[in-house]
């Protein structure tokens, strides 16, 4: 049965600090790609598979199939990477029973209504909502965009987002 | 004319050009040390100092390469900062390195500044979109940014150059003998941090044993980086492909496919390089932490948008569809380009391609193109050419500024293959590329070659010693030959281990990696456990 090392949410879910950095620091296997929409569009769903480096393999699940599969131990062998394309995603596998711990936000486009709280992640009210959720039951959330750069806290996010 | 003005005047402009990034399959031509130092070099007649300097430098930020848009530490930055002190002052190329590669990490606020300033230009362009001005549009992507970088950058890299190398000549004249050695082993002790970033970059821990490999041939064997390159292609080929028959069969369907599909079009060949041009020139100017390349898209199809579609508000409405938020490696990014022109001439033409369909291709093709684009590109191609070059450099041989040149032509051309590819097949191209797992062998192939050299390399540049030595009546035992007997360069490996552990298992960030090597350097030399 496989170990949930990484999650985060990431708009553009594989791309190139994902592919180059994060899946090397989560030492990932397995990707599974949490979305709701994504599984039904076959071509789309084949690239995405086809787009990650040897040697990973890239799974692409609903929410509520993601937290079955957690439960009954078949999401993956070996360290797994989750990814959301948004925070919503992200809380309904958790209140599902997709029991990550950490939470990344790595990327958040700025849309009307979000607000820019770090280089690359924008929230908004239900974005807050969610992450308030996500952190009532005990998800650590951090927001960080690249390994090099350092990133900043649930609260510091949460501060600039209201001030 | 002063040798400062000159520098401070050419330092200013190369700056502002190479930060602006336009031109995106030379950007990292643009911003490489190595070529910075040959040039300024080749320009006052000091031509060794700049190329040994340029080398040196390009050696510690090899494998710190952009992804998604995001630098870690600001290569051209340090190498105009460092050249020309190495050529004003005749300090050693350790000496320079020391000074500029600190100064690296104020490049990143530069750009961060840029990044969160660019975001205007993109709600200028948004109004231009709104009243069917693609010539404004293509002025947010373009002399709107290149103004405001000028304005950020030029006067920045003038002061500190104009005073630069008075500064350092002073202050070396007043540093105690330790500072000087510590700045000698922080020299040989940086290009730890660009072969380490470079092994986390490829990844793949079943390949380390061939960085240990490379590493040991050349302590041993003495032989050439070139040597060690050679023969882990070789190697490389026999273990990537060795029992394959035919692994290109897909690209080669695709290209006579390509080659068939040549039935006329609405836009004309020029209209198409156009867009391609003007994509390729403009992808990153405009670069903003909202919306990231969306300005630069927009702007590379708006006149021909505005050729195919000539009713006002379906301009109108087509300028807006493309300054969605888009980012992606932009060489590969051209398949999506390619791909949505097509599109676009369909819908022209009055076929049924709904709006959906084509911000569909572009947002979910964005992010899977640019992972494996920048590995391609940026982790191996660039790696490894930037890396030879480098390794000739740093013996003083111009000839390796070369590589670096070469890598901007040979990704430019790519970009232009697999833009034609987009444009002919459409989004179909996207996936025969990637069937058969082509690009992840291909991608292998060179993480072997990568690791092997970066091995070999760090053998060569990575210096470190100590100087420790005992004394036991009539015998002497010095550290270092002890060290030597049990494997030459021991030091050095560990060196490198260490980066690589802190990367990957600590998670350290380079700023943080880069002052814990300062550190190790000032104290080592200071209580005279560490020589260069």
């Amino acid at each position: 049965m496989g170990k949930i090392t990484w999650a985060r949410v990431d708009y553009r879910l594989i791309h190139g600090q994902v592919i180059t950095k994060w899946s090397k620091i989560a030492s990932a296997n397995q990707i599974v790609i949490v979305d709701d929409v994504l599984g039904q569009d076959e071509f789309m769903a084949s690239i995405y598979k086809m787009a990650a480096p040897s040697g990973v393999g890239v799974d692409i699940k609903t929410a509520p199939e993601a937290a079955a599969a957690y439960q009954d131990g078949t999401l993956g062998a070996g360290n797994i990477f989750l990814l959301f394309k948004d925070v919503r995603a992200a809380r309904a596998s958790h209140e599902a029973g997709l029991a990550f711990e950490t939470l990344q936000l790595g990327g958040i486009p700025a849309e009307a209504g979000r607000k820019v709280v770090f280089p690359a992640v924008a929230l908004g009210p239900s974005e807050v909502e969610d992450i308030r959720a996500l952190h009532d039951a005990g998800v650590d959330i951090q927001i960080q965009v690249v390994p090099e750069e350092a990133g900043i806290s649930y609260e510091e996010a949460l501060k600039k987002y209201e001030s | 004319m002063g040798l400062n003005l000159f520098f401070a005047i050419v330092c200013g402009l190369w700056f502002w050009w190479a930060a602006g990034l336009a031109g995106y399959s030379f950007i990292q031509t643009m911003k490489s040390p190595l070529l910075v130092g040959t040039v300024l070099g080749a320009l006052t007649g000091n031509l060794e100092t700049g190329v040994i300097t340029g080398g040196s430098i390009e050696m510690v930020y090899l494998g710190m390469v952009a992804a998604g848009g995001n630098i870690p530490s600001d290569r051209v930055f340090a190498a105009l900062i460092a050249v020309p002190i190495a050529i004003q002052t005749g300090c050693t190329p350790e000496v320079a390195v020391s000074i500029a590669v600190p100064l690296g990490v104020l490049g990143v606020l530069v750009n961060n500044v840029r990044r969160t300033g660019n975001a205007v230009f993109v709600h200028w362009a948004d109004k231009f979109a709104d009243k069917g001005d693609a010539k404004g549009v293509w002025r947010c992507a373009t002399i709107y940014p290149l103004i405001f970088g000028f304005i950020l950058r030029f006067p920045l890299m003038f002061v500190i150059n104009f005073f630069g190398a008075d500064l350092v000549t002073s202050l070396l004249s007043i540093c105690p003998q330790w500072i000087l050695t510590a700045f000698n082993v922080m020299g040989g002790l940086l290009p730890a941090l660009g072969f380490a970033t470079v092994v986390f970059m490829i990844g793949k821990m079943k390949f380390l044993p061939l960085f240990i490999i490379g590493f040991f041939l050349v302590q041993y064997l003495q032989i050439p980086t070139m040597a060690a390159a050679i023969f882990g292609i070789c190697l490389a080929l026999l273990v990537t492909f060795m029992g394959e028959d035919d692994t290109f069969a897909s690209l080669r369907e695709l290209s006579e496919k390509a080659a068939a599909a040549s039935e006329a079009r609405a836009l004309s060949k020029k209209d198409v390089n156009g867009v391609f041009l003007r994509w390729q020139f403009t992808a990153e100017i405009s670069n903003s932490f909202e919306r990231m390349q969306s300005v630069a898209v927009c702007a590379s199809f708006a006149p021909v948008l505005k050729k195919l579609y000539p009713d006002e508000a379906e301009l109108e409405s087509a300028l807006k569809r493309h300054l969605g938020f888009f980012n992606t490696n932009a060489n590969w990014g051209c398949l999506i380009h390619g791909t949505v022109l097509a599109m676009e001439e369909q819908r022209a033409s009055g076929a049924d391609v709904p709006e959906e369909i084509i911000t569909g291709v572009k947002n979910g093709l964005m992010g899977p193109l640019a992972g494996v684009g920048d590995t391609v590109d940026f982790g191996t191609i660039q790696v490894i050419l930037f890396a030879l070059g480098a390794s000739f450099a740093t013996q003083g041989n111009p000839f390796g500024v070369v590589f670096v040149v070469l890598f901007g032509i040979l990704t430019f051309a790519e970009a232009r293959a697999l833009f034609g590819l987009g444009y002919k097949l459409g989004r179909e191209s996207v996936q025969k590329i990637l069937a058969g797992g082509i690009v992840n062998k291909l991608i292998d192939c060179a993480s072997i070659v990568g690791m092997f050299v970066m091995g070999a390399l760090s053998a060569s540049t990575v210096k470190v010693s100590t100087p420790l030595a005992w004394t036991f009546g009539e015998k002497t035992i010095v550290l270092q030959d002890t060290l030597n007997s049990i494997a030459p360069g021991i030091l050095a490996l560990a060196a490198v281990m260490f980066v690589f552990w802190g990367i990957k298992y600590k998670k350290w960030t380079i700023t943080k990696l880069l002052v814990i090597l300062i550190l190790i350097s000032l104290v080592g030399a200071f209580l005279g456990i560490l020589s260069a």
